[in-house]
């Protein structure tokens, strides 16, 4: 049962493994902040009383945005099997599993950035209206620029729950180090390729959190 | 030149008005102090000036356009014409102080040499030419007002509207903004609208004043003709050494000279001619208004007889003295 293969053989699986997780975390982490922060930046502005009101849309969006993150993200791994196959033609291998861990980290960023917006002081926006400022003139001038430590803080946290995410595509066959756990950690019971795992992860996860706190802090500094 | 015609706001339907019917008309290069407590209603018409709050009734008028019946985009044009001070600076803490002068000018489409120019020109205005590469955080107080101001006038803007902008400040720094405000009123020839619940900042800088109360505007005018008018309450409260009456004295009068009857012997010739003794109780000279103020609190005796108080009010007034009775 427990065949014992070499080191270089682990170090070979690992490797690719952490390949395969580098790239969906990458690739979701992109969608994620492409689709995330426009929603978040118009939850924001679309509030009751906000910069431009449209309740209805907000409450929609905001309804959208607590159904995507009510969902535990197995079950949404499972349940989006159909759309995933819908959109890259195949529901097996690390592209396939970028579809539910996008959807399943979005909607969690988007309400990210609508926070950290909500942080910014109102003042400041109102010192850009008063001087003859649009909408688009608050956002790119005040909001983002003044909001980018808390967002960036949030990217980091994001990514530290799209590496989670992309462990668990590994239920589906999805690749990465989720993947190489339960195939060899849980099915054959090698327990040198789960500690390698587990190591790598705690790695990855450490840097992509220590990195994040640095950027924070060199911003913050000289705010 | 702004009207302000029945200007009303209600935040609430049911509740009472921040606003209730105000009128007032501010003339080209003044100075003009707006009074109240907080709650009083201050804040929300100088906000209403720029529309930064829709008024719910009434017009506000820029040099003959009302400001309420213009769209958005005629809106943020005419926006650009009214440069705002805030007691919380409002700076953009992602920018340093060159940048954050800057941002109108990049509203306004000012391509980048001419930009640079005015916001060196404008840093050498408020002195803070050094600072330029200084994020707000590592600027006083004092110093953030400056660049709020430097930022203000960036789009050279013909109005300037202050939202306590002394408030947060000490009484010095107080004191060099204020300086800095008639200087660049005197300088440019802006046109400064200003709410405060200071006093002193009304009695230094401003020609013109008007008090609020629960919305409602109270009184309004030239300093000059409030500190002549004898029934004006708010003319009364900026005169040097103001405190409320220590009760009824039927022997004491508050005497208030301007300019040049400070030099005038006045009181000499009233002890001649009158017979009366007097005692001083309290006085001040102070400047309000760019005017040289002296205030007596005088109490009168008639050795040997009754004192005839109207006679020594008459004479008084004769001569020009503003009097009120204890």
């Amino acid at each position: 049962m427990n065949r014992n293969i070499d080191w270089s053989e682990i170090v070979q699986l690992v490797l690719s493994a952490t390949g395969e997780t580098l790239y969906m975390v990458l690739l979701a982490g992109i969608f994620t902040l492409l689709i995330g922060l426009p929603l978040g930046v118009l939850l924001f502005i679309s509030r009751r009383g906000g910069l431009y009101p449209m309740p209805r849309l907000n409450k929609g969006l905001g309804g959208l945005v607590n159904l995507g993150r009510s969902l535990p993200f197995v079950v949404m791994l499972i349940a989006l099997i159909p759309l995933t196959r819908l959109i890259v033609g195949t529901t097996l291998g690390s592209t396939a599993a970028v579809v539910p861990i996008t959807i399943g980290a979005f909607p969690f960023f988007a309400r990210i950035v609508e926070n950290a917006l909500d942080e910014v002081d109102k003042g400041r926006i109102e010192a850009i209206l008063a001087m003859g400022g649009d909408i688009r003139h608050v956002i790119l001038k005040v909001l983002l620029p003044e909001a980018l430590p808390a967002l960036l803080a949030g990217i980091t946290l994001t990514l530290v729950m799209l590496i989670g995410f992309s462990s668990m595509a590994g239920v589906i066959g999805g690749g990465g180090l989720g993947d190489l756990a339960i195939r060899y950690g849980y099915q054959r019971f090698n327990n040198q390729v789960m500690v390698a795992t587990v190591v790598v992860l705690v790695i990855l996860v450490q840097s992509v959190q220590s990195l994040g706190d640095r950027l924070v802090s060199s911003l913050a500094h000289r705010r | 030149m702004i009207v302000v015609e029945q200007l009303s706001k209600t935040y609430w339907p049911g509740q009472a008005p921040a606003l209730d019917n105000v009128s007032l008309s501010i003339s080209d290069g003044a100075i003009y102090g707006i009074l109240g407590r907080s709650g009083a209603g201050k804040s929300t018409l100088l906000r209403c000036l720029n529309l930064l709050e829709r008024p719910s009734s009434g017009r506000i008028l820029l040099d003959g356009e009302d400001l309420t019946a213009l769209s958005d985009l005629e809106l943020r044009r005419q926006r650009q014409r009214i440069g705002m001070i805030f007691q919380g600076f409002n700076l953009l803490h992602s920018r340093n102080v060159f940048d954050n002068i800057a941002v109108p000018l990049e509203i306004a489409r000012v391509d980048k040499s001419r930009r640079h120019a005015r916001v060196r020109e404008l840093l050498e205005l408020v002195g803070l030419s050094d600072k330029a590469r200084a994020f707000p955080s590592q600027l006083s107080g004092g110093q953030k007002q400056r660049v709020g101001i430097a930022r203000a006038l960036a789009a050279r803007p013909d109005y300037l509207l202050s939202d306590e902008a002394t408030s947060a400040l000490d009484p010095e720094t107080t004191a060099s903004i204020l300086e800095l405000l008639r200087d660049i009123n005197r300088q440019l020839g802006l046109t400064i609208v200003l709410i405060t619940h200071e006093l002193d900042v009304v009695k230094s800088i401003c020609d013109h004043a008007a008090s609020l109360a629960h919305g409602r505007l109270v009184e309004a005018g030239p300093i000059a003709q409030l500190l002549n008018n004898p029934d004006s309450s708010l003319g009364r409260s900026l005169l040097p050494g103001y405190c409320a009456p220590l009760g009824k004295d039927a022997q004491t009068l508050e005497l208030s000279f301007f300019d040049n009857l400070l030099a005038t012997p006045v009181l000499k010739e009233l002890v001649q001619q009158q017979g009366v003794e007097l005692n001083l109780l309290a006085s001040g000279v102070e400047s309000v208004g760019g005017r040289r103020v002296g205030r007596l609190r005088v109490a009168f005796r008639q050795p040997g007889e009754e004192l005839n108080l109207t006679r020594v009010v008459d004479f008084l007034k004769r001569r020009g003295v503003r009097v009120e009775r204890s």
